[in-house]
């Protein structure tokens, strides 16, 4: 079962996201960056869900980066998703090395949609 | 990158307004879904009525071939209680087990592509009496985790057989006997208007039936076995057995059954021609007494029923009347207007003549334009007179044939028993002689026996 990790610091976010992905992938959850790239290194996911704006030391683009610059996570597919008008965000994620971008409200058939075809299914 | 729709950050929603708008889109996301969902309840229900309706056979079975679900078309190999839940394998002749066995294992590799596979299976069938099918099977593995495989059988011989109504309708027409064409499964394509005649089932009736419709009872199982057996291994069946009409008469048929068969040695169908032999006797017996032309008694008839009135006169002294009748220039109607104008005059007057007599008389044609009345009980000069002069009256009057207004004249010559003759001979003898007479006398007219006929005049 592949894994998805989901770093978003709203919970009714995290909640819906899980309850959309179903009982087809094992869904971790993380609500700040820090908590985020720690599980990442630990339980190394397939796929992580990645919020840009979140409170704490690391926002969503610095975890990218480390991410990127990890060797043990060279495999693992990242979606950002940011607040509707971010645009620097956008360019930012993509530039670091993001797979995919999401707007929020984002659509959950065509999150779940790029979630499978990044991860080949 | 630069097509990304832009929304100034000044309009950034608060974050419980921005899970308001998350939400919504999670209600419009769900009416989208529902609204698939009904499109594809629609379209499952479309393919489900397609495969039911469908002519060619499908089953699912699981991966060992036990069958699972059925359509309708399939039951003709069985009843559904029977078909499913048992193994596709049973239904398979020994011939064609490798055949099901390399299909089956093909289809249950993992890896096995979602095209369908093909073969050919032949397959026997629950009734007894019914002949083993050669179908087309496609194997189609769904991957969709059932372990379901999906067959799709195809009859082969429904569509070569199809029967060509141009090809052979004129020879079909013309037969007296009964002929019917039958796909490989026994289903009637054609039958001639013979069948219709003997069977008195119509061709509307007939077509797309079994001919089990005909089944008397009359034969057992081993009969059939026999039957089919036959056809299997010579390709043809002849002999006799009953049938049923339409109206529940059972009859003797003589019947020939020959398999038509393909290069291959594929039974394409099934020609049956009989004869209906209780009717062959009758129309033979008719045939050997009467007339064909008219339908009166002929001379073997007339013969008989002289000697019934000339032993019941003996033995009740009693009396009876021969009366020969010529029609007078009757050659010249042939000659003139022709034999289809002069047959009809024959039959014409044949009509009259019956309509004229006693139904107890015997209205006889000895050829030509040749007629014989007997009428028993007849005698005396006064009564045959009376039957004569009736009998010219309704041959005088005018028959006519299309343009053609026919005013025929008629001779007779009577003799009586036993005062003219007390034989057969004798007065079939003195009849023609009167008759003779009254022909030479100009015609129209009665002549009755008497002595002095026998005089040379």
């Amino acid at each position: 079962m592949k894994k998805i990790l989901l770093v978003d610091d709203h919970t009714d976010i995290r909640r819906l996201v899980r309850i959309t992905l179903g009982s087809t992938f094992e869904v971790f959850e993380a609500e700040d960056g820090v908590k985020g790239l720690r599980l990442a290194l630990e339980i190394v996911p397939d796929l992580i869900v990645l919020d840009v704006m979140m409170p704490g030391a690391l926002d969503g683009l610095q975890v990218l980066g480390a991410i990127r610059s990890a060797p043990v996570l060279s495999n693992t597919r990242v979606i950002m998703v940011t607040a509707r008008g971010q645009v620097s965000d956008y360019e930012d994620g993509m530039l670091r090395g993001a797979d995919a971008y999401f707007i929020k409200p984002f659509s959950p058939l065509a999150l779940v949609a790029a979630i499978k075809e990044h991860l080949g299914l | 990158m630069s097509d990304h729709p832009v929304v100034s950050p000044d309009s950034m929603p608060e974050n419980g307004e921005m899970l308001h708008e998350q939400l919504y889109r999670y209600a419009e996301d769900l009416q989208l879904m529902v609204a698939r969902n009904r499109e594809l309840e629609n379209t499952y229900q479309l393919l489900n009525e397609l495969v039911k309706s469908s002519n060619d056979m499908h089953l699912v079975t699981d991966k060992e071939g036990v069958i699972l679900e059925t359509n309708p078309a399939a039951w003709q190999i069985a009843e559904q209680e029977l078909l499913e839940r048992s193994n596709l394998e049973n239904w398979v002749l020994a011939s064609h087990l490798d055949q099901f066995n390399a299909l089956l294992d093909y289809a249950r590799q993992d890896d096995a592509p979602l095209a369908a596979q093909e073969g050919r299976l032949l397959l026997r069938r629950r009734r007894d009496d019914a002949p083993a099918m050669l179908v087309s099977a496609q194997i189609v593995n769904q991957h969709n985790g059932t372990d379901h495989l999906h067959w799709i059988l195809r009859e082969l011989t429904q569509h070569n057989a199809e029967y060509d109504p141009t090809m052979s309708a004129t020879l079909l027409l013309n037969t007296v006997e009964g002929v019917m064409v039958t796909d490989q499964n026994g289903k009637i394509l054609a039958v001639n208007p013979a069948f219709t005649h003997i069977t008195g089932y119509s061709q509307s009736e007939a077509i797309g039936q079994n001919p089990r419709m005909l089944n008397s009872g009359t034969q057992d199982k081993q009969f059939y076995r026999e039957f089919w057996q036959s056809l299997f291994e010579k390709g043809n069946w002849k002999g006799e057995l009953y049938n049923k009409r339409k109206n529940g008469e059972i009859f003797l048929q003589r019947l020939s059954v020959s398999a038509v068969r393909d290069d291959e040695g594929k039974t394409l169908s099934y020609i049956c021609i009989f004869f209906d032999q209780t009717q062959t006797e009758k129309q033979l017996v008719h045939l050997a007494h009467h007339d064909v032309l008219t339908g009166l008694a002929n001379r073997v008839l007339l013969g008989d029923r002289i000697m019934q009135q000339l032993s019941k006169a003996r033995r009740s002294d009693g009396q009876f009347t021969l009366i020969f009748i010529d029609l007078d220039r009757f050659k010249q109607i042939n000659d003139t207007l022709g034999h289809a104008i002069g047959d009809a005059v024959l039959c014409e007057t044949a009509a009259r003549l019956i309509a004229t007599v006693r139904e107890s008389d015997t209205v006889a044609r000895l050829g030509g334009d040749e007629f014989i009345i007997l009428a028993g009980d007849l005698a005396g000069d006064e009564d045959i007179r009376m039957l004569c002069d009736k009998t010219i009256a309704a041959l005088s009057e005018p028959m006519q044939f299309d343009e053609h207004e026919i005013h025929i004249g008629s001779s007779f010559g009577c003799a009586e028993y036993p005062r003219h003759g007390d034989t057969e001979a004798l007065l079939m003898l003195h009849a023609d002689q009167a008759m003779y007479q009254a022909k030479s006398t100009g015609g129209s007219t009665c002549v009755i026996y008497h002595a002095d006929i026998d005089l040379p005049c």
